[in-house]
């Protein structure tokens, strides 16, 4: 056990979920018209930063996308083996030259996941996540395009807001309205009881001991 | 018992009511229905002759004919409401209100909750292939080795020439739109770092 390499040193551990067993990707090429697939996605990915494929394909592929960009950073463009996977997963050559020059000092720093996959919008279906024909759309985060989800956003003009606010101003005026009136009937209470105390008072005094 | 006697009756009263008006008619004391009633018929061949039905026997009917398939038995009543309505949760026919929807909190539109609002995308996607295009044509064949950087109408003043240098800058002559956000940029425009940390080795 001693002499045993450590397994997280041998293989890149990426950010994202990987499945236990690789999809077989059916189709009439076999298995390698599914390679050829995962090679046009992940080219696809490197060149245009931001696709929309069938989830299938594209979750299978952003496995690939991931660890080279991992191993390009771990092991640099003097590393044989990792310029080899280069060299094969990626089909237009002049990416080859981005992925060391580019995307290693874009990423290299970063604590999350590489890219990003979010479903598409399906206008009349239900998505099911098991239907082989839901679409993704995968991004390389630190794209120049604009964001798929807006972060901050100015909710304020949303008619439920807006109906929101009116009612707390309405609310707060009652409240208002509601301890100034109570502090009106305790200021005549007291004024009231002092009063009461003064008669008393002047009834001791005029009283004979 | 009764029905029936009322039945007998019933039939003897429009019996006796015929046999009186056919008298009538025969002895004068009243006219036939007017000759107006009646069809006007046309010496015409075109009609086409009623044909004469032959009286098949049940063996040559069963010789001649298709036979279709038939129900045989009667369905249960659980099966016909299975076939009708579907099971809850395997195959549900009826219709249920949808409660996997949400409001866009960008545009207000409805959209899935599991996906991108899809008015918000349509416009995002249109302009992302326009970038892409506009990207992959500058580009060329050329090796990609510097960061690519968009710039609208109106932005390049704000670049140094440090950063035309160090990035790729396309130029779109369009103004940006109003809800591609400008902070996007802020992070390019920073001076390069001059810290002198060395970056910890085998950490993937």
């Amino acid at each position: 056990m001693a002499n045993q390499a450590e397994v997280t040193k041998l293989v890149s551990r990426l950010k994202i979920p990987i499945l236990a067993k690789h999809r077989r990707l059916r189709n009439p090429e076999g298995p390698q018209g599914r390679v050829k697939k995962i090679r046009a996605i992940v080219t696809a990915l490197f060149k245009y930063e931001r696709i929309e494929v069938y989830h299938y394909d594209g979750d299978e592929a952003r496995g690939y996308a991931e660890r080279l960009i991992s191993d390009a950073i771990r092991h640099g463009d003097t590393h044989k083996e990792t310029m080899e996977m280069a060299d094969y997963w990626i089909e237009e050559k002049n990416l080859v030259h981005k992925l060391f020059k580019v995307l290693v000092p874009r990423f290299q720093n970063t604590s999350s996941s590489y890219t990003r996959m979010l479903n598409a919008p399906i206008p009349h279906a239900t998505p099911e996540d098991s239907h082989p024909h839901f679409r993704s759309v995968i991004e390389l985060r630190g794209n120049p395009f604009p964001p798929l989800i807006q972060s901050a956003v100015d909710n304020r003009l949303l008619i439920q807001n807006v109906l929101l606010e009116e009612a707390k101003k309405e609310y707060r005026a009652a409240k208002y309205a509601e301890i100034a009136q109570d502090l009106e009937s305790r200021a005549n209470e007291k004024s009231d009881a002092s009063s009461e105390t003064r008669e008393d008072t002047a009834e001791d005094e005029s009283q004979p001991k | 018992m009764l029905p029936k006697a009322h039945l007998v009756f019933s039939k003897l009263k429009i019996n006796l009511l015929k046999i009186e008006n056919t008298l009538a008619c025969t002895l004068g004391f009243q006219q036939h229905p007017p000759l107006d009633f009646n069809i006007a018929q046309v010496q015409n061949k075109s009609f086409p002759e009623p044909k004469t039905l032959t009286k098949l026997s049940l063996k040559e009917l069963f010789d001649t004919s298709i036979l279709w398939a038939a129900p045989k038995g009667r369905k249960t009543l659980e099966k016909r409401q299975m076939n009708r309505y579907g099971f809850k949760d395997q195959v549900w026919k009826m219709l249920m209100p949808r409660t996997d929807l949400t409001v866009c909190n960008t545009c207000g539109y409805t959209h899935h909750k599991k996906t991108l609002c899809g008015n918000c995308y349509a416009k995002v996607k249109e302009e992302t292939t326009k970038l892409q295009d506009k990207i992959v044509a500058a580009l060329g064949l050329n090796p990609v080795d510097k960061e690519v950087v968009v710039l609208y109408k109106g932005e390049k003043e704000n670049a140094s020439d440090e950063f035309y240098k160090t990035h790729k800058v396309i130029e779109v002559e369009a103004e940006r739109p109003p809800w591609f956000s400008k902070n996007l940029l802020q992070k390019t425009t920073q001076k390069p770092s001059d810290s002198t940390d060395v970056k910890p080795t085998e950490l993937g």
